[in-house]
């Protein structure tokens, strides 16, 4: 029996639901697990998890803005987030001090590594896309990667390896020899699983992501969503809000949903209207849903490339929310064209081969 | 100090040095242009305008390149 270290980023809650199937795999096979990880990222682990020990482990910043301008602000980020990976390597070393480890993983938390244990790193994003006037910084990022990627005896890619199935298109490439001799591609891994019941929702539509841009994207979707015929769900995904409320006869505002909720509602779903953040990527691949419109977070260039990836690979219609017209959007989101994503293997068998091919040669 | 933070002190080091050294030319170009914009050299203007513009164009050529063969 081993003891593992878990440690995921705590930007938005898609890293620390991608190692749930992990976790549960470690733990299937009689291993101990201790979660280091802080905010929403703990509570969801400690709960999802209870049997498990935890440690809160501050990560860094999050550099969202405001505006379209996110690169900017970013940059401007960049003395702080090399202060705070100061700090995470400083009390990763008290952690590592206190307890025996037998491996470590890190989803995106780039600080936690160790030089006497093995570590595993985990990302979808191997290639950091820009717009294209920064293109000696996409260079320079790539040749980072590598380096950071160095640290690590394996990166594990929630994705198909590079080609015409991978999800995550050019950001799941690997740029560099050191990360290519690295890189394992596990395929998707998500926590929402694929319920076989009727699909008796028209459209779900997800808020979802950094303020003040979801609120923005809820002003937007709830304006419009009367315009469209059928029943729908809207998940404004703050807690915050006040309680469910019915908007009309066919379509119901639900401030939050727990996680099965959540789960149940997209098995049921047409239709899923949301960002397109990488976790919300993986789940509708896992459900195998045909009809999604995808709203880009202004400024993030990650969720822009996917949007614009999915569209040139016809496999779904994306849309600016500065020129979201839904009931046009869902139209053209529904046309024959968009063929929705490949056929993946899901989590399940991916979280197995993973395993018995990485994780299990550290944990004997 | 960790390597890591180390390389990350030098990345951050380099970025800032580069962006003194493009506000310095671009203050150099500019006091150039006045310069002969004054004096009524309007071909130093018509020189440096059009190299300002290939170097543009050559810098945006490199990007459309490295994304065309799928380097970026």
């Amino acid at each position: 029996m081993a003891h593992i270290l878990v440690s995921p980023l705590n930007w938005g809650l898609g890293h620390a639901t991608r190692d749930i199937p992990i976790i549960k795999k470690l733990l299937d096979q009689h291993h101990d697990v201790t979660i280091a990880a802080c905010g929403n990222a703990l509570t969801v682990l400690e709960k999802e998890f209870p049997e498990c020990s935890s440690i809160t482990f501050p990560d860094y910043p999050i550099p969202y803005s405001a505006s379209r301008f996110f690169l900017p602000k970013f940059v401007a980020f960049f003395p702080l987030m090399l202060k705070a990976i100061s700090d995470e390597r400083k009390n990763l070393d008290a952690i590592l001090a206190k307890n025996k480890y037998d491996l470590i993983i890190s989803d995106n938390r780039l600080g936690v590594y160790s030089s006497k244990i093995p570590s595993v790193f985990v990302t979808h994003q191997l290639h950091y896309h820009l717009p294209m006037f920064f293109w000696p910084v996409e260079l320079l990022a790539v040749a980072l990667n590598g380096y950071l990627h160095g640290k690590y005896r394996h990166i594990i890619v929630p994705d198909n390896p590079p080609g015409p199935t991978a999800l995550a298109g050019k950001l799941s490439r690997p740029g560099t020899d050191e990360t290519k001799k690295r890189a394992y591609f596990s395929g998707i891994l998500t926590s929402t699983h694929r319920q076989d019941i009727r699909q008796d929702l028209d459209y779900l539509v997800m808020i979802s992501g950094p303020e003040p841009q979801r609120t923005r994207l809820e002003e937007i979707l709830v304006k419009q969503i009367h315009e469209l015929e059928g029943t729908s769900v809207i998940l404004l995904g703050s807690p915050r809000n006040d309680d469910n409320q019915i908007q009309s006869k066919n379509c119901q505002v639900m401030a939050y949903a727990p996680t099965q909720e959540k789960e149940y509602l997209m098995n049921r779903a047409k239709c899923i209207i949301c960002r397109s953040g990488y976790t919300s990527i993986m789940e509708i691949a896992e459900l195998g849903k045909q009809h999604a419109l995808f709203i880009p977070t202004p400024g993030q260039t990650e969720q822009e490339y996917l949007s614009g990836y999915y569209e040139r690979r016809g496999w779904f219609h994306s849309q600016s929310q500065y020129r979201l017209n839904l009931p046009e959007d869902i139209r053209l989101a529904h046309h024959p064209r968009y063929t929705g994503f490949p056929v993946v293997q899901r989590t399940r068998e991916n979280v197995d081969r993973l395993y018995e091919h990485v994780l299990a040669q550290y944990l004997a | 100090m960790d390597d890591l933070v180390l390389t990350g002190t030098a990345g951050i080091i380099g970025l800032f040095f580069v962006a003194v050294v493009l506000i310095y030319g671009a203050y150099l170009i500019g006091g150039l242009v006045h310069a002969a914009f004054v004096s009524g050299e309007y071909g130093v203007i018509l020189i440096v305008v059009s190299v300002i513009l290939i170097a543009g164009s050559l810098y945006m050529a490199t990007g459309f390149w490295l994304r065309k063969t799928d380097r970026i």
